[in-house]
């Protein structure tokens, strides 16, 4: 990650040299090849994700079922839940193009208000305005479905199919992915925060 | 929703020097305040303790008081009261203490709540003639019952200018304070939930120092009542100091929206960000088969987001299930807590960044649910066996299946 690509992203403009650099060191790079599983569901021991180049599909996955929620672009960041929560996000995200990542190791979130406060500032509001983005994509399919499970309470595979949600478009890239992931742990304090991301360098 | 007394409002109470004020514009008499009805001559001292209080400072320096102003036609405002003054510079921090230090060089105490804002509100430069944009119903003063309510342009004066007390108490009697009239558990109606002024009705002070885009009711946000603690609380995790809770505060407005009224809607400027005090509220969500409240709303929840992130609206709407105390933050106002203390803006982002991840944790889990009911393997049962006998439950199917081992 080098400062000028930081400062090309949508929202990120207004980063300073200074605090691109700074931002820059503070993480690590990861490559996702198109159709991986850049993130698995609830995975605590992973780091927050900036998509800085390609795109990536968010999918609510139940079975061999998924449904696409929102598409992830340069500037948006997914898993912000194990920054601050220690949990997993509750949607998983996976590639459709080559996707270079950029991951924040969660100590740098908790010693944000120790740095720079316009790094810091500008850091939390980008991430808060990529988890709006998310959720005002969210929400329509979520109150359609709570209309369909006001009106019936046990759905049938029909009715889970007319809401939406489809078989997963590349199975055979899942299953390549599911082959390929392994845990690496990144050299720093404290524990691991790429687990379940597979490099691809 | 609204008390019936309160729609026949009585004649406005004047101060015991309104004559003397001769020179001062008439004032609409919708002064509304059930504390003037009440008790007068208390609320006339109340009056004009609260704008010594806080809006005019004795112990300053007076400034020399400008030719008077044109009187208003459609809305009062303070630039009626009191003339204009001259443009301050912005207060600064004295390193030596715990003061603020004003631009006359006067040491301001920070631990007073009011002091922050109190400074800025006189700071600000007076906009003649600007009107402020369309603001969120909530907002824009279309109480039920009061009709379309004209918003009070920013004040055009500082606050330290001297006025007299006939001055200031004909002004607030003349202007429109609508309080909030939420229900009360007791029935005695009209009385706010809880807070600063849940025994006295609206802070008239507050009305004065009004910004367009708050409902001239609001009234500061005291750190120390019950409902502040309550939800800063809840906000924080119980992190915050009571400095900077203070702080927070003081960048903050307090009002009520009346149970079934929108705090905002989806799609409408983003201009304030909103922590829930006390009562209950919805996130709601139109579709085809109308709105959908998704995510309920409680003491310490924050809302309106997109006034923090800079982005231009909000996608949801906000609206009150019960009578909804909130605490409404301005974007300008976060704007100044950003450069004021940034460690304090960067716990309201990170407070409302965990409440944005829960609020997508939530969805995301609840349709999760919804479609395991279809995909779980049906063979199995839908409720665990209760073959270890341990529990009641057990105990009285095993009863049931093989009456006679159990006797």
């Amino acid at each position: 990650m080098n400062a000028s690509l930081l400062q090309g992203l949508p929202g990120w403009s207004g980063l300073s040299d200074r605090e691109a650099i700074a931002l820059a060191g503070l993480g690590v790079d990861r490559y996702f090849r198109a159709g991986s599983v850049v993130g698995v569901p609830h995975q605590a021991d992973s780091a927050p994700l900036l998509v800085v180049a390609g795109e990536a599909k968010l999918l609510l996955e139940v079975g061999e079922l998924s449904l696409p929620v929102a598409t992830l672009g340069p500037g948006d960041w997914w898993n912000v839940d194990a920054a601050f929560e220690l949990v997993g996000c509750a949607l998983s995200l996976r590639a459709l193009t080559d996707v270079k990542g950029f991951l924040l190791p969660r100590e740098i979130w908790a010693g944000l208000g120790n740095r720079q406060a316009g790094l810091g500032l500008h850091l939390l509001r980008q991430v808060l305005s990529s988890q709006l983005r998310i959720t005002a994509d969210l929400a329509p399919h979520a109150a359609r479905w709570q209309h369909a499970a006001a009106a019936k309470r046990k759905p049938t595979r029909k009715d889970i199919l007319e809401l939406g949600m489809v078989k997963l478009i590349a199975p055979t890239a899942r299953a390549d992915a599911r082959g390929q992931r392994e845990v690496e742990l990144v050299g720093h304090q404290g524990p691991a925060i790429a687990a379940a991301f597979k490099v691809q360098r | 929703m609204h008390s019936t007394h309160d729609d026949d409002p009585p004649a406005p109470h004047r101060g015991p020097d309104s004559a003397h004020g001769a020179h001062q514009p008439a004032l609409p008499t919708t002064a509304r305040s059930s504390t003037a009805r009440a008790v007068p001559g208390r609320c006339e001292a109340d009056r004009i303790g609260h704008a010594h209080q806080w809006i005019v400072r004795s112990d300053l320096t007076p400034l020399p008081v400008a030719s008077e102003p044109a009187p208003p036609k459609a809305a009062p405002r303070m630039a009626a009261v009191t003339p204009s003054a001259p443009q301050w510079p912005p207060r600064r921090r004295d390193p030596s203490s715990s003061f603020y230090v004003g631009h006359d060089g006067q040491r301001v105490e920070e631990s007073s709540p009011f002091a922050g804002f109190a400074i800025d509100r006189g700071s600000r430069p007076a906009a003649a003639g600007a009107q402020p944009a369309n603001y969120p119903i909530a907002h824009g003063g279309t109480q039920p019952g009061t009709g379309p309510r004209t918003p009070a342009s920013p004040p055009a004066t500082g606050y330290r200018t001297p006025v007299s007390d006939g001055v200031v108490s004909s002004a607030l009697a003349g202007l429109p304070i609508q309080r909030p009239r939420v229900h009360n558990p007791h029935g005695t109606g009209g009385t706010p939930v809880v807070g600063p002024t849940s025994h006295a009705g609206a802070d008239p002070s507050a009305a004065v120092l009004a910004l367009p885009e708050i409902p001239a009711y609001a009234t500061p946000v005291h750190p120390a009542h019950a409902d502040a603690q309550l939800a800063f609380e809840a906000l924080f995790s119980g992190e915050l100091s009571p400095g900077d809770a203070a702080h927070v505060a003081a960048r903050m407005w307090r009002y009520t929206v009346p149970a079934g009224q929108p705090l905002f809607a989806a799609d409408e400027p983003a201009e304030s960000a909103f922590v829930v005090a006390t009562g209950l509220g919805r996130i709601e969500v139109s579709g085809p088969f109308g709105p959908m409240a998704l995510i309920p709303l409680r003491s310490g929840d924050l809302v309106g987001l997109a006034a923090l992130t800079g982005d231009a609206t909000n996608g949801h709407a906000a609206v009150a299930a019960s009578d909804l105390v909130v605490f409404a933050l301005r974007r300008d106002e976060f704007h100044k807590l950003c450069a004021e203390a940034p460690h304090l803006a960067q716990r309201l982002l990170a407070a409302g960044l965990v409440q944005a991840s829960r609020r997508i944790r939530a969805l995301a889990e609840r349709m999760t649910q919804y479609a395991q009911l279809d995909t779980a393997d049906p063979a199995a049962p839908a409720v665990a066996p209760a073959e270890s006998r341990g529990s009641r439950l057990g105990r009285f199917l095993a009863r049931l299946k093989d009456p006679k081992e159990n006797g």
